[in-house]
């Protein structure tokens, strides 16, 4: 396969992934151990670094009149809802940063080609999925404690087989909040903390790039940029719609396939 | 029934009078909906253009990062591989690149 297609492919399911709830993390582990191949997980860190700003820019594109409000919002004196949400965003951020700096290494451990794990996490997922069906509409929005329960759960979603944007939606909207606000916040609350990484990463200087790496990646880029800005809108209309319920399915069949594997095996 | 009947076309009267201006403020506050969608952070083909120019500026940066192995397996020379080119030039221009794309996310084409 030529380098520009495997880079599009994989900015592709970057795209996709990264806001259709179905656990990326769960379905390379999955694929791992299925195709035997150790190089599935092994793409270039400086790949990986640009798929996410990708995935990122297309957050930022969706939401940019909500995101354009908030910061034109934060510079205004009296205290007001953009600020608020500022703040809840720093909140449910601490979570997940705190995991990701002590314990991601011993989560990769634990989980690593655990598939039965893995299975019962997708199955998680599908719960969850379920129940942010089946929770009632309202027109609630997030609050401070709110937004640290959905950043636990963001936490939580570390876990290959947990899909963040499933679980952070599922949880906010059975904490009463309204099904936009809670797409829009589980998908911009995850910009800051990948962009912090990103400059963590550049900044730490461990990524080179190759010669025949430059077209490869930025095709990828550009994939991962549309294909996201698009399953964004997407899962904004799903959830809306209360039509989670296929991804629930979806998971449920793949983690009972993924026992069922690990136990045949 | 005559009565009922007279109260009822005035009932329908009175009714084509609310619908027609029900429709009207239905199609008033369609067009303000689509005015007030239309109005800020538009996406047109100015923006695409500044994206386009930002992509080129990230692979610029890529570029610019490309190298940094030795001649040989005998040669050990610490400003290939940490030269300002590939460690602060390359990585200014991607970041550089990044912000030329989120500007054209927000550039109005007012």
């Amino acid at each position: 396969m030529s380098d520009v297609l495997r880079s599009v492919i994989l900015g592709i399911i970057q795209g996709l992934t990264e806001f259709l709830p179905v656990s990326s993390s769960g379905h390379l582990e999955l694929a791992k151990v299925i195709m035997g191949d150790t190089s599935v997980a092994e793409q270039s860190l400086f790949l990986t670094i640009m798929l996410h700003v990708a995935t990122a820019l297309s957050t930022i594109f969706i939401f940019r009149k909500d995101v354009w409000e908030i910061i034109r919002g934060l510079f205004n004196k009296p205290y007001n809802e953009s600020q608020a949400f500022a703040i809840n965003i720093i909140i449910s951020m601490i979570p997940a940063a705190l995991v990701g700096f002590f314990m991601e290494p011993v989560i990769e451990v634990l989980f690593d080609r655990q598939i039965a794990l893995v299975g019962t996490m997708l199955i998680v997922t599908a719960v969850l999925l379920f129940l942010a069906d089946r929770s009632k509409a309202t027109d609630k929005k997030v609050g401070p404690a709110a937004a640290l329960i959905i950043g636990l759960s963001q936490a939580i979603a570390i876990m290959p087989g947990i899909s963040r944007s499933g679980a952070t939606i599922a949880t906010s909207v059975m904490l009463g909040v309204d099904r936009y606000n809670a797409a829009r916040f589980s998908f911009l609350m995850v910009v800051p903390l990948i962009l912090g990484k990103i400059a963590y990463d550049m900044i730490s200087g461990e990524f080179s790039v190759a010669s025949d790496e430059v077209i490869p990646v930025t095709a990828g880029f550009i994939a991962a940029f549309f294909t996201g800005a698009l399953a964004c809108k997407w899962m904004i209309a799903l959830v809306r719609k209360a039509k989670l319920k296929y991804f629930a399915y979806y998971c449920l069949a793949v983690g009972l396939g993924a026992i069922a594997y690990a136990f045949i095996i | 029934m005559s009565k009922q009947k007279k109260v009822v076309k005035k009932v329908v009267v009175s009714g084509k009078d609310s619908q027609s201006k029900t429709r009207t403020k239905a199609t008033v506050s369609k067009r303000n909906q689509r005015a007030e969608a239309s109005e800020p952070l538009v996406f047109g083909w100015a923006n695409y253009r500044i994206m386009l120019v930002g992509v080129v500026v990230i692979a610029l940066g890529m570029i610019l990062m490309m190298g940094g192995s030795m001649p040989s397996p005998d040669v050990w020379d610490e400003s290939l591989i940490y030269s300002f080119r590939r460690t602060v030039l390359a990585p200014f221009l991607i970041v550089v690149g990044f912000l030329i794309e989120v500007y054209a996310i927000f550039k109005n084409n007012d």
